[in-house]
């Protein structure tokens, strides 16, 4: 029953970077690296040619046999004669290009030429983890993390900054992780983007837009999702706590399936290992939530009560009620699937 | 001597074990366990399944698996008991697809049909005609990440050389890929190549021939098809989760798409049903939906992963019986997706989530359509096809209040045609039971005839050019109560719903005015009508294809009629 907190400080943070084709590893398990360190990396032809000797010479199997000059797997310079038709008049396929002859089947040779390197480069400040065979590894890191909900699928690293209007840049944004708090619209986002944020980080997204299809260059990510709300005090005081400091915004897709949520990262030096057991649960009655939801969407409070038995809602719909006190001094009573624990 | 069975179903979010034995002389489902993946974060498949078949044995009584975690048969084939194991699955990542064919019309739409029907998603497709230069083709499957290539094209014994220069770069990218990492490879096509493509390609087990999906001009039969995709798609979800490793090659024990059982199912039950109309399944999870229709024999089937967007927003907005704004559609509709087990909680929040649901359903049936035009699915008109039994299953439903909610999702999603029976699979027992299937027919037969099923209602829908508020059916039910039978009457643009008289099943006799359709064939044309008894029992839809609202109502005044007002 027990959900991950959003905001932990001993956040173990696992990324897989890996090639979209099988290549090289170039790390080891355990090794450290700095961001921007080359993990793994496939080099692929930059391009193709496939000929057809038989039907561009109009010759036979035999004759080509006999006209060939290079034998599949020859490296092959510009110019060099591949195939020559004799006769009165011949007629000869060079190579276009510096390769190599990958292949000759069926009276077709297949050129392979030039070199296009694909790398991928560890994200962030970490220890390999894991291999991921020909394709990459795991990045792993300690620090405290504070996970968001919606992401764009891009992450960038640089300084923290956090801002309350993007009317008036009251600071300096340019190559900074920015934090907007309030709810953002698709305008704000590309006036900071404008700006030279290195990454965009907000307190919730403007429903009046959907923001599925919009693209940006710089990694965005919405803490609470999309709809207006306020962010609870107590995240709010977690990323003022990161002002200045060095931080990681992974604004990865969130994938509910696999529990993948974006998140913003900093990482800390105490290497305090994971435990290798998970923590016993805790009990609910007075751990700090946030509410999901219209119209307390945002809002945090502290679990006072839980119901014995799943009890009718107003849509009809039974569930596990939980007695929440708002920071506001409000009482609600709110289903245990519509909250996420603030801390552990 | 007693024979059992054992089904299992991985699903992304629980698993899920059925037994079934013959110890009363037929087979019964005597146990049906659930449960929830979360509860097993991080320890992957095993965990549950252990947990699983370690209460089914506390249950039964009966010890299936050694303390290795093996099924008993396999070192022991002759214990008795537990004949075989279905197992089926519907984890995973999509599938990344590409699709190559030597032509639009009888190559890549067939191999847009076979892949949509699992959950994939097509990366790239090359038609060999349009793309002919060789160079391109071997430049665009080198370059583009798949995880499975399937080639069709050409009749057997046809034209061989646009599939032969294919076959080759397929070669050169076995090799380039690597044996670790190299894309499961389906051959579908001229079957004289077949050897040929075998002997080239050099794939091993990860090369998966199948009989060509176009054995003759003009002739599409994708069944063909089946064996080998089924394969290949086993072989990537071993590679995806290498604990399902311990159920392959086991006579024994038999693994499957989930999808792939339930429409073995749906086709033999079009086979033994007499009414002359096709199945269709539904199942909605919150990830995922799937749509399965078997209509004069064949198989139809799409899969779709829940996504969020700017239409699905729009959608809403319109279709919703409520007055809702913009902001809080798109608002609930992305904390829904993001947060799957939010529980709406508010009137407005139940109304988007079922109108969501909806659209789900009919985003299924357009798309099928879209692919498989024999279909028969219109927006605004509904099904123009006729389908009996409806079969409904997923958390989706499930997790609906009442049947009537789960009913109305399903019939505003469906907008069915003539009549038609909504059931729902509340034990999930299709695709498990499509899993064993092949160990013992008479499992299957005897278990579709248990009540296991919950018939939710028999729909009866009329089609007709009458004005609103005008008659359009005239019904006369046989309560069962001393040969007492009631008179009623239906207007254009109403949803009304006829209960069961509790222990009855539904008798009535039906007379639509002379130009009313109600799916027995002619306009006009009516007749005795009966059916199980059902949750709802008898429900008239004559709002109209497509819905003739009251004039004096907007929209959501009437949908809200309709979706809370039906049965009072």
């Amino acid at each position: 029953m027990m959900k991950n907190a959003i905001v932990q400080k001993n956040y173990l943070l696992e990324l897989s970077v890996e090639l979209p084709f099988p290549g090289i590893v170039k790390v080891n398990p355990g090794q450290s690296l700095r961001a921007g360190e080359l993990i793994a990396e496939a080099v692929l032809p930059a391009k193709f040619q496939v000929f057809d000797v038989l039907n561009q010479f109009r010759m036979d199997g035999k004759e080509f046999e006999s006209s060939l000059k290079r034998l599949a797997g020859e490296e092959v310079q510009k110019g060099d004669v591949i195939v020559k038709k004799p006769g009165l008049i011949s007629r000869i396929f060079r190579a276009p290009e510096a390769g190599k002859l990958v292949a000759i089947r069926d009276g077709r040779i297949t050129l392979a030429m030039g070199e296009r390197t694909i790398q991928a480069v560890s994200p962030i400040d970490g220890v390999v983890g894991e291999i991921i065979p020909a394709l990459g590894a795991t990045v792993v890191s300690h620090g405290l993390g504070i996970k968001a909900a919606w992401g764009n699928g891009k992450t960038a690293s640089g300084n923290f900054v956090m801002i309350d209007l993007v009317d008036k840049l009251a600071q300096d944004v340019e190559n900074k992780i920015v934090f907007l708090n309030k709810t953002a619209t698709i305008k704000e986002i590309k006036k900071l983007q404008k700006a030279a944020a290195l990454g965009i980080l907000v307190s919730s997204l403007d429903a009046s837009r959907a923001f599925g299809d919009e693209q940006f260059d710089l990694p965005v990510a919405s803490l609470l999702g999309f709809g207006k709300a306020v962010l609870d005090d107590f995240t709010r005081s977690k990323l003022e706590e990161l002002t200045d400091a060095e931080v990681y915004l992974i604004a990865r897709k969130a994938d509910p399936k696999t529990g993948i949520r974006p998140i913003l990262f900093s990482p800390t030096e105490d290497n305090q290992t994971a435990a290798l057991f998970s923590e016993p649960e805790t009990e609910l009655t007075g751990r700090s939530v946030r509410l999901l939801g219209l119209p307390h969407f945002g809002k945090s409070g502290t679990i006072l009560e839980v119901s014995v038995k799943p009890e009718k809602l107003a849509s009809c719909m039974e569930a596990v009620l939980l007695t929440i006190e708002t920071s506001e001094g409000e009482i609600l009573r709110l289903p245990f699937e519509n909250l996420e624990f603030l801390s552990d | 001597m007693t024979s059992s069975y054992i089904s299992i179903d991985f699903s992304r979010r629980q698993t899920q074990a059925w037994y079934f034995d013959n110890r009363f002389g037929s087979y019964h489902l005597l146990e049906h366990l659930t449960v929830s993946n979360d509860d097993f974060s991080g320890q992957g498949l095993s965990a549950p399944f252990i947990a699983l078949i370690h209460e089914l044995e506390l249950r039964i009584g009966q010890e299936f698996i050694t303390s290795a975690g093996r099924f008993q048969f396999e070192q022991n084939a002759n214990q008795s008991g537990l004949k075989a194991v279905g197992i089926s699955y519907s984890i995973g990542k999509p599938i990344r697809v590409a699709l190559v064919g030597l032509s639009e019309k009888y190559s890549l739409l067939p191999l847009r049909k076979l892949s949509r029907f699992y959950n994939t998603e097509i990366v790239l497709e090359i038609n060999l005609q349009n793309e002919p230069n060789v160079s391109v083709q071997l430049d665009k499957i080198t370059n583009t990440p798949f995880d499975l290539l399937i080639l069709a094209g050409g009749v057997d014994g046809g034209p061989e050389k646009a599939l032969r220069a294919m076959i080759g770069n397929l070669r050169l990218l076995v090799q380039l890929r690597g044996e670790a990492n190299r894309p499961q490879i389906v051959y579908l096509g001229n079957q004289a190549l077949a050897d040929y493509a075998k002997m080239e390609i050099e794939a091993g087990d990860d090369l998966h021939i199948g009989g060509n999906i176009q054995p003759d001009s003009g002739l599409e039969d994708l069944s063909f098809a089946a064996k080998a995709i089924r394969s290949a798609i086993n072989r990537l979800r071993l590679k995806e989760f290498p604990e399902l490793e311990i159920f392959q090659d086991n006579p024994r024990i038999e693994l499957m798409p989930a999808e792939f059982g339930r429409a073995r199912i749906g086709q033999w039950l079009e086979q033994i049903q007499e009414n002359g109309k096709g199945i269709l399944q539904i199942q909605l999870e919150a990830d995922f939906g799937q749509l399965i229709a078997i209509q004069n024999g064949k198989r139809m089937g799409i899969w779709q992963n829940f996504e969020v967007d700017e239409a699905m927003v729009e959608a809403v907005l319109a279709q919703s019986d409520r007055q809702v704004s913009r902001e809080s559609v798109t608002s609930i509709l992305y904390n829904r997706f993001l947060h799957p087990n939010f529980v709406p909680t508010s009137i407005e929040e139940m109304s988007i989530e079922m109108t969501c649901l909806s659209l789900r359903i009919q985003n299924l049936l357009k798309e099928l359509s879209t692919l498989h035009p024999e279909f028969r699915f219109e927006q605004k008109r509904g099904l123009r096809a006729d389908f009996e039994p409806i079969l409904i299953s997923g958390s989706e439903f499930e997790r609906m209040p009442t049947a009537r909610q789960a009913f109305i999702v399903a019939l505003n999603g469906i907008v069915p045609r003539g009549i038609t029976t909504i059931v729902a699979d509340d034990h999930r027992l299709i695709a498990s039971l499509g899993a064993l299937a092949d160990f013992d027919p008479m499992l299957v037969s005897q278990i579709i005839d248990s009540d296991l099923f919950t018939a939710l209602a028999t729909v009866v829908t009329v089609e007709s050019p009458l004005a609103e508020g005008e008659r359009v059916l005239q019904l006369e039910i046989d309560e069962g109560l001393e040969n007492i039978r009631d008179q009623y009457e239906v207007a254009q643009s109403e949803l009304r719903q006829f209960e069961n008289t509790p222990g009855h099943g539904l008798r009535v006799y039906l007379a639509p005015e002379a130009n009313s359709e109600i799916g027995m064939g002619l306009r006009g044309l009516g007749g005795w009508l009966s059916g199980d008894e059902s949750v709802l029992g008898l429900i008239v839809d004559a709002r109209g294809r497509p819905f003739v609202r009251p004039i004096e109502k907007s929209s959501q005044e009437a949908c809200n009629d309709w979706i809370w007002k039906f049965g009072e």
